[in-house]
């Protein structure tokens, strides 16, 4: 698997759940930090994204514009309930970008 | 310091522990589990030390002793160029590990644990058209393509005419095809029984709804400090 940091690679990690089935059993605590780094590191990459980590906050968030985002549920999503990595991607680095601009300042 | 205590009672799926140098020269060693369920130990280095004088076959007596201390299954020295892609579909995966699903490919020094040379015969192994093959302390074998992991880079056609030759010489069913349903030629792992129990342990425990949550606080912000070099170890094990 060619983990390159690149939003095709997290096409090949959704390519990589749905072969092996293993969705749930593969959630540890370790792993979920694993792979939400790498889902932090591409979005970041690609967004500019901050982190955002208030006192008041239980888990790290990433803030893009306005919006803020965690990487680490959406890993749990994703281990758990099959949901796509490469979705979320284009969601975030697409579909909400656009959904700013057209809001008004 | 590695505690060996720490090692033995880690929970399968819940280790990783990266031990990293950047000067003089660029070292990483990474000690973990992988998705398939199986501890793996990456030891990365830069490729500049590597050149220089006789490095390369130090570095290979390095991981054979390596070797006699892990007794692994299945081990590995590449460089980067060697990673390809399994054929030409788009839905095929390129070439990762998973021993399930066939070995990976051939590399520059290839680790055969004692239930891959029973599945394929000592005299297979040992007669393999490959530039070196040895014999190890505990009925596994190692062999080497050619005298120098940079051989695929300064002759690349030679280099993967001689895996292929290897990989025909084995058999291309005991190789990973990236398809999911192709047969695939395995031996009988020695830790199998051992990953089932673990894995119907990891089974039967309850679902920790918010595991995120339980997390110290600690923890998150090291995380967060250390991102770059935890996603990299995603990328090492996959």
């Amino acid at each position: 698997m060619n983990l390159d940091f690149s939003p095709k690679s997290l096409g090949e990690l959704d390519l990589y759940f749905e072969k092996s089935g293993e969705k749930g059993n593969e959630e540890s605590i370790d792993f979920v930090k694993k792979l939400g780094a790498y889902l932090t590191q591409v979005v970041t990459k690609k967004t500019g994204g901050v982190w955002s980590f208030p006192e008041d906050e239980d888990i790290p968030s990433i803030r893009i514009g306005g919006v803020f985002l965690t990487p680490l549920a959406r890993v749990l999503k994703v281990l758990n309930e099959g949901e796509k990595l490469g979705q979320w991607y284009r969601v975030v680095t697409d579909t909400i970008p656009r959904l700013q601009a057209r809001r008004p300042d | 310091m590695i505690s060996s205590e720490k090692w033995r009672d880690e929970q399968t799926g819940r280790a990783i522990w990266v031990f990293e140098r950047k000067y003089p020269d660029g070292l990483a060693v990474i000690i973990g589990d992988n998705m398939s369920g199986y501890r793996t130990v990456h030891v990365f280095v830069h490729r500049d030390y590597l050149a220089v004088d006789d490095r390369n076959k130090e570095f290979f007596q390095l991981l054979k002793e390596l070797y006699r201390l892990l007794r692994p299954m299945y081990g590995n020295i590449l460089v980067r160029e060697m990673f390809r892609q399994v054929g030409p579909h788009p839905r095929q995966r390129p070439s990762g590990m998973n021993l399930q699903w066939g070995l990976p490919d051939v590399f520059w020094a290839n680790f055969l644990g004692p239930e891959y040379v029973e599945m394929f015969g000592s005299e297979k192994v040992f007669s393999l058209p490959c530039y070196e093959a040895e014999r190890l302390h505990d009925g596994g074998a190692v062999f080497l393509v050619s005298s120098s992991p940079f051989d695929c880079l300064t002759d690349p056609q030679g280099f993967d005419q001689r895996r292929l030759d290897i990989t025909r010489h084995l058999g291309a069913e005991a190789f990973d095809t990236g398809y999911d349903n192709s047969p695939v030629k395995v031996p009988k792992f020695r830790y199998e029984e051992e990953r089932k129990v673990e894995e119907q342990r990891r089974l039967a425990t309850p679902h920790e709804k918010d595991i995120l949550a339980r997390v110290p606080r600690k923890e998150w912000q090291d995380w967060i400090e250390n991102n770059q070099t935890i996603a990299l170890a995603l990328v090492s094990e996959m």
